[in-house]
Order: C-alpha cells, then structure tokens, then sequence
C-alpha cells in the first residue's frame, strides 16, 4: 500500500497523517511543541514523519500558517512559527528524509482536506471554505475541487481586512482589521475575567449561560466574524464554511453565538437568508482535523506518479 | 501523435464544453499563456465545463490513463477529476479502457477517449472534386463521398446535399460540421469569398446552419491543411507556417497551437505582396507579386508548353534539366517571399503544400538556403522548409481536426 503523509504546523502543536491514496487515514500522530524558527519547525517535521513510521511514505504534504510559495517550498511572513524572512521548508525536510515535499498555506491545505471529508466531487454546490480563527484569521477556498492560490498565493487572506475603521490599530498598520477584533488575543483582551489560557471558552461558555456582559462581547466579536463568513459567502456562494482554528474549537457555544448572528441578519433580509443558512456553517471535524488530511492530499495530488511505485 | 490546441467553441448537445478563450498546450493554465484580451469573468457552470475540458484534453493526450492521474494533471482534488470523468462517460466521449498497473494499491481502471462516441462531417470543397466525410473521434474516414465541383449558389446546395447525406450516414451523434473552402473566410460568421467558387459573401456558414441544428465551422483550405499538419507533428512542434504554392501562394498558420485567423479575414494571403517595383503584371492589377514570380502557375509560365497545373504537369517540369533555371528562380523568388514572415514569428516549421509537392530536394533546399540567407543567423539554425507529409486528404482531415479542436478543445 502506498501513503502519502499529512503534516499541520501550527504555532503551538504538529498534527501528521498518513493516508492512503483511497482516502482512508491509516495513522495520526499528534504531539504539543512550540516553534521558533524555521529550523525547529523543520525538525518537528521530521520528528512528526518518523513518529508515523511509514515505510510506504511517497510523499509529504505539509501545511503551515505563513505566506508559502508552493513552487519553491519557500515560507515567509509566518509569524507564528518565528519565520518571517523566506525560509526553504521544503527543501530542508525533503533533505532529511528524501521524500518529495510539498507546503502550503495551512488553512488552504485544510480546505483540501474539508472538501474531502465532506465527501465532495467538484460539482456544484460544493464550493467551501474554511475559516481558522485562533491567533489570526484566515480562510482556504475550494471551488468546484480546485483550491484557490490566487495570483499572488495570497487568496484567503482575510485577517487583516478592515472590519472596524474606528478599531484599534493593529500591528499590519492598518485599523480595526478583522483579526485585531476578533482574533483570540482580541477575546482575551475584551473578556479578562476568565481562565487566562482558555479565554474564549470562558467567553462563549458565559455568553450562552445567560451573562449578559459575555453575551454583548460574545456578540460584537462574532458580529465581526459573521461579517468575514458573509463576504466568503457572497463570493464565492459556498455551500458549506468550515470553522477550525483554536477559538473554534470552543465548540459548541462558540457556534451558537455564530448562528445567531447569521439568524438575525437574515430575519430583515431575504438576500442575507439566502445567502448565508446557519446550518452552512460547520465546525471542523475534531477527530478527522481537515488540515492533515488535506495536506496529505495535496502531496498525493503533486507527487510525480512514478514515486507511486515503491521500488 | 496526440496534442493539445488552442481553440474557439461552439456547441456540443447537453454537454456545453464551450469555451470563450484560448485554451493552453499545457494542462494547467499559464501566466505566459494569459490571452491579452480581457475575457468575461468565468461562471460557476463555466468553470464545470472548462473542468471538463480540461479532463478530455488530459484523456486525449494521454491515451489510456486513469482517474488519479487526470486528477494530478489537472490540479484538481481526485474526487473532483473522477466525478468529471465519469461525466465524460455518460456522455458517451471517454470509454473505460481496462486496468492499468497498480500502483502499490488496487490497480486502477483506465479511461481514453472513446472513438465512436460523436462523429465529424468533414468536407474539402478546394478541388476539382467536392470531397465528404464523416470522421470518428479517432480521426478514421469512416465514410467518404465525392461528387464534381459546382460553383455558385450551386456550389451552396451541392454542400448543404453532402452534409444531409453525410449526416444520414452518420454511426454516432454528430458533433459538428468542418469545411475548407478556397478564398476568404470569416470564420465567425462562415461567410466565404472565393473566385474559383463565384462566391461572392456566400453565407455557407448560415445557410448550412439553417439545415443541421450543429457547430459549423468553415475554413481556409491552407488553413485546413496547416492544421492538419500540425495535429500530425504535435507536440514536437508548436508552431508552423504552411504555404501553399500552386496557382496562387497562400499560408496557414498554428502559433502555439492556435490556428491563427487575424482580424480581416485574409491572413496569409501573402501572394500580392509586390517583390519588385516592375516584373510581370498579377491578376489581382498590381505588378511584381510575389505569385508572378514563385507561384506554380508562373513556373509554367516560365517554361512554357503545357500550362495545366497538376501535380503530373510539376513533376514533368522537375524532370526537365532544361526547367531548372526557372525552378530556381522560382525558388528564389518564394524564400525572398518567405524570409519576412520567418523573421517575424521565428517560424522553424515552413510547410510546402499544394502543386509545390511534385517539385524535388534542391528546390526545397534552395528555398531553405534563401530564406537562412535573408534572416538573422540566430534564427537560422532552427529552419526547417520541408514539403507537406500529408496527402490528398490534408484538408478534409484539417477541417475534421478543426470540428475537434473548436467543439472539444483537442486535436488529434
């Protein structure tokens, strides 16, 4: 049997799969680490490869939260990860390994990985995104099974679109992007009170019990964020939004609050009901995560077919 | 050999694979490639047709192959390649081809283009015979016709009579309609000048689509033929010029595989370009054309005796050691013609065609060293003027490749 191997990077854990060419995840592995540094998220590359212990790896996809230059393997601006000038991910594990490497954008791989697991096939309606709101915000598009790179391999970059003009000014220079408002160490900010680590589960776990404070914070945050899920909507008229990333892995009462948004802005307009259902929006399946997967199938979808063949 | 085209779309029954741009020699499309023209912004069901395109081509250029390798040549996520293909057999123009060898997992099934699944009517209404087809989806003659040429609005009812019994003879739904036609073609409307035909604006495009309820597209009979050439040599070339010498001298033209039209509807008409102030007086008024000095009809001129233009009559002609000055003039005279058009799209492929054919190697070569004589020398390594492989038939197969390439987007 033949695998090709799925690594999500993201700033505080390493998620890999191995998944057969059929689709089918034949091992996870899953470890807590946080990266500084472009070589240290290269070694827990290869650390999370070799926890797998495939021997029937042909190919290794890998997503990170940065901008990627899929042609070169090359990340950059991935502050997360302590990567900010252009680092040679790509080749520095395909080094260590001697396996073809692709990387991408991880919220991009993950909408690789949502499309499959929704069982998708290209026809429409099918066009999804996936939105991971954690320590920033950015979203991954596949449209009739194509994922969307954009001209610049910069679509999806939704995080520092102006949400609030009169917002604060956020690191990028610009005010009241969408991810100085709503991102986690927005919520952290605008709810103090509970459990410094878990700040949005504090949020949106007060929100839906009733307090009213969480409630009107809960509401202008996701205001914000259902404003992001709408343009998605709008442009690219998804069938389905895919919610991942640390704050959306709240759960439930972060959903909730999501929902009700949506439901109140379609309740004066047909459009805006048509638009956008709450059940359209989804949380990321926490057992069967879309970023792995999809970076496990991107590197099905680029390894040349002749490393199908193990020798 | 199989290849891709460029190509301009008009319709396939439910199945709408239409498509409004260029399509690339590449599977994935390519910034290089980017038509300079603004185009519509594509459509949700544009992109499933151009999708579907997209996974033909790959089927197409491949030959037997199967869902995850069209899926990894398309970029497209396999599910989504496997759910195109299937289309593609619904709709009868991919067959399933048997297994392949695994690769490590199950071994897969394998799909390739299905032969029988839409026929071609194809005509050559260029000679002294009206030529017919109907051509499957491999590009075989299944059935062929021929009756005498007529001219005017005989000529008309003569093609629309062909196509009709064509069509009835037709083994699988037709996928389109394919002329070439001497004269000037637009291809867009299918509205045909030609002097041989005594058309003048003859609507055949209309006329014919007033009978057959399919794409028809019409063509320049050199264009026809450089098509054709082109699907025979592609992908080893991109690019080549055909030019027909016979009675007059006109050229056909594939630019990285487009078969390129122009804008006013006589490209390639490069036999009135005037070589020399003075010379012998050209049908068409002027003095000194290119076609008084290099075209057939002035190589028997030239000679003298009999002046019937056949492929016997050149063949006797380069036999005749006493006909060579005037062959090598007349070879002279085409690569000083020629050597502008090389110079201006870096041509590597020169295509001889027509009653040029009958002529011999030194000919060939004289124009070849003429040309190299008469452009940069960087370019001049890459030159290759050679006569046409293909035979009689090159315009009825060119105007069949035509229906291909514009209704799916492939060629042969």
């Amino acid at each position: 049997m033949v695998t090709t191997i799925g690594i999500d990077i993201g700033g505080s854990s390493v998620k890999a799969v191995a998944r057969e060419l059929s689709g089918e995840i034949v091992a996870r592995h899953e470890s807590t680490i946080w990266l500084d540094g472009g070589d240290q998220v290269a070694a827990a590359a290869v650390g999370a490869f070799r926890a797998l212990r495939r021997s029937d790896a042909v190919a290794i996809g890998v997503g990170v939260p940065g901008h990627v230059d899929p042609a070169t393997g090359q990340v950059s601006l991935a502050v997360n990860l302590g990567i900010e000038s252009p680092y040679r991910l790509g080749e520095q594990i395909s080094r260590e390994i001697g396996l073809p490497v692709v990387v991408e954008n991880d919220v991009r791989a993950a909408a690789l990985g949502a499309h499959e697991t929704l069982g998708f096939t290209g026809a429409p309606p099918d066009s999804l995104a996936v939105v991971s709101i954690g320590t920033g915000i950015s979203a991954g598009v596949v449209v009739e099974g194509s994922m969307l790179r954009g001209s610049r391999g910069m679509a999806g970059e939704v995080g520092h679109v102006v949400v609030d003009p009169e917002g604060p000014v956020c690191p990028c220079g610009q005010r009241g992007c969408l991810e100085v408002v709503a991102a986690g160490p927005a919520i952290g900010k605008a709810w103090p009170k509970g459990d410094a680590n878990a700040p949005a589960t504090a949020l949106f776990e007060a929100a839906v019990a009733g307090d009213l404070e969480a409630r009107r914070v809960a509401d202008r945050i996701t205001g914000h964020l259902t404003t992001a899920l709408t343009w998605l909507a709008a442009t690219y008229d998804t069938a389905v939004i895919v919610l991942a990333g640390g704050v959306s892995s709240v759960g439930d009462a972060f959903l909730s609050v999501i929902h009700d948004q949506i439901v109140l802005r379609a309740a004066t307009s047909e459009l805006a009901a048509r638009r956008l259902k709450p059940d359209q929006v989804i949380l990321a399946d926490v057992l069967d995560p879309p970023g792995p997967r999809g970076a496990a199938l991107l590197a099905a979808m680029e390894v040349p077919e002749e490393r199908e063949s193990p020798a | 050999m199989l290849g891709l085209i460029f190509v301009c779309l008009i319709n396939i029954h439910s199945l709408d694979l239409r498509w409004e741009t260029p399509l690339s020699t590449e599977t994935r499309p390519h910034p290089a490639l980017t038509p300079l023209s603004t185009r519509a912004k594509a459509t949700r069901s544009q992109t499933r047709s151009n999708n579907l395109r997209l996974a033909l081509q790959i089927i197409y250029s491949e030959g037997p192959t199967s869902r995850a390798h069209v899926a990894r040549a398309s970029h497209l996520t396999p599910a989504t390649a496997s759910a195109l293909v299937d289309e593609l057999i619904d709709v009868g123009l991919v067959i399933e081809a048997g297994i392949g060898p695994s690769a490590g997992g199950k071994p897969p099934k394998l799909v390739a283009p299905n032969p029988e699944g839409r026929s071609i009517i194809a005509l050559d209404i260029s000679s002294s015979w009206f030529q017919g087809a109907v051509v499957d989806l491999s590009g075989d003659l299944v059935t062929t016709e021929s009756v005498p040429a007529a001219t005017g609005e005989a000529a008309i009812t003569t093609v629309i009579e062909m196509v009709s019994t064509l069509a009835a003879e037709s083994p699988a739904p037709l996928l389109g309609v394919g002329i070439g036609t001497p004269g000037v073609v637009d291809p867009a409307t299918g509205i045909v000048t030609s002097a041989n035909l005594g058309w003048q604006e003859a609507p055949l495009g209309a006329r014919l689509r007033e009978q057959i309820d399919v794409g028809v597209h019409i063509t320049n009979d050199a264009q026809a033929a450089a098509l054709h050439e082109y699907s025979v040599h592609a992908p080893e070339v991109s690019s080549l010029a055909l030019v027909q010498v016979g009675r007059g001298i006109g050229t056909g033209h594939v630019l990285d595989g487009h078969l390129f039209h122009g804008e006013n509807k006589t490209t390639g008409e490069i036999g009135h370009v005037r070589l020399d102030d003075g010379g012998r007086r050209c049908s068409c008024g002027n003095t000194g054309c290119l076609e008084t000095q290099a075209s057939m009809s002035a190589l028997l001129h030239a000679v003298g005796g009999d002046q019937s233009l056949t492929h016997e009559r050149i063949a006797e002609v380069a036999a005749d050691p006493e006909a060579r000055p005037a062959i090598e003039a007349a070879a002279i005279a085409l690569g000083r013609g020629l050597a502008p058009m090389v110079a201006l799209l870096a041509n590597r492929e020169i295509v001889l065609w027509g009653e040029v054919t009958s002529l011999d190697e030194p000919y060939r070569q004289l124009v070849e060293s003429e040309i190299r004589g008469r452009v940069l020398p960087v370019n001049t390594d890459q030159i290759e003027v050679r006569f046409a492989t293909a035979g009689g038939d090159a315009v009825i197969r060119g105007a069949a490749a035509l229906v291909l390439s514009s209704e799916l987007g492939v060629v042969w």
